[in-house]
């Protein structure tokens, strides 16, 4: 079965099947990295490498990754693209709208530093950083959908560790700092 | 229709507008500010330049004036013309085109968003691009802000 490689399970056999045991915060994690719904938006050209990844040839919605256009229902938001300074108040509220426990993944160059507009503009952010926190950056002017996913993946594997009954983990607390 | 042609006309018909060729460029006229209402409404109605839409309008710092210059569109000769206007740059200000040609309303908020250029009797003279609390006008030469990091001079 799937779950015993992802998760640590106690099986016992019994006539009829066989009982699970683990966790609630291993099965809790494991759910909540499966089910990531995004926020619904794109800022620039990483938002074509975005969409391209949603569409049906590298597929998010395999990773159980869907887009939700309400900051309300979203886990996660996917910074693609320039953000300006006349965008970073927005992205701030969009931020504030979503509910916790909440990510974010800086997509590119712009979103991760000012990219090729760090030098001699006046009117582009320097870093999504410097306004929401986040947890996963990913390189490239645009990175490839797979650059994308791996980013993506890497995410996951940070929800995983989370224990979120426990209290134990440090990575959430970051998180929720701002 | 040649600019110095349109000049010629412009002469004839409109004795008090003064009009010459600019320096810079052999296809621009350059006119006074007080002409340039008169002007452009007169290649929009006189049937032989029947210049009828205003392409677009920019400004341009020159470190010692602005210039705004005008690109207008002749639809039934398929022709353009360039108008230039020389204006000061410590309080540069123009007559608004929105009278004869309400679609310069947008560029000339750009205008004066980037460069500070106040466009008189604008029905709605603020900013287009920039967040309305911005100061400062981007665009010009000698612009600076808090944000703004130079590229360093590379070997």
């Amino acid at each position: 079965m799937a779950i015993r490689d992802k998760i640590p399970v106690y099986v016992e056999k019994l006539p009829f099947g066989s009982v699970l045991l683990t966790k609630t915060d291993e099965i809790l994690s494991l759910a909540r990295s499966c089910s990531l719904w995004y926020l619904l938006y794109g800022l620039a050209c990483c938002a074509i490498e975005l969409m391209a990844t949603g569409a049906a040839r590298y597929d998010f919605d395999r990773l159980g990754m869907m887009f939700r256009a309400t900051p309300r229902q979203v886990d996660l938001m996917i910074v693609a693209g320039t953000v300006t300074l006349k965008m970073a108040p927005r992205i701030r509220r969009l931020y504030e709208q979503m509910a916790e426990p909440r990510y974010v993944i800086a997509m590119g160059g712009c979103a991760a530093s000012g990219g090729p507009f760090y030098y001699d503009s006046y009117s582009v952010l320097k870093g999504v950083d410097k306004i929401v926190p986040v947890d996963v950056y990913i390189p490239g002017c645009a990175p490839r959908p797979e650059a994308l996913l791996q980013g993506c993946l890497t995410l996951m594997e940070k929800i995983k560790k989370e224990k979120m009954l426990s209290g134990q983990d440090e990575s959430a607390a970051d998180n929720n700092q701002t | 229709m040649k600019a110095q042609q349109i000049i010629t006309r412009l002469n004839k018909e409109k004795p008090d507008i003064r009009a010459e060729i600019s320096g810079d460029s052999a296809e621009a006229i350059e006119l006074d500010r007080a002409a340039l209402l008169d002007t452009v409404a007169f290649l929009r109605d006189d049937e032989e330049t029947s210049f009828d839409f205003l392409n677009c309008l920019f400004a341009i710092d020159y470190a010692d004036r602005i210039e705004v210059l005008y690109i207008l569109h002749s639809y039934r000769f398929n022709e353009q013309l360039t108008l230039k206007v020389k204006l000061d740059r410590e309080k540069p200000e123009v007559e608004s085109l929105c009278s004869i040609h309400p679609g310069a309303g947008f560029h000339e908020r750009e205008a004066f968003d980037l460069f500070g250029v106040k466009f008189l009797s604008h029905p709605d003279l603020r900013r287009i691009l920039m967040p309305d609390e911005w100061e400062g006008y981007p665009m010009r030469k000698d612009y600076s802000h808090e944000n703004l990091i130079r590229r360093p001079e590379s070997d």
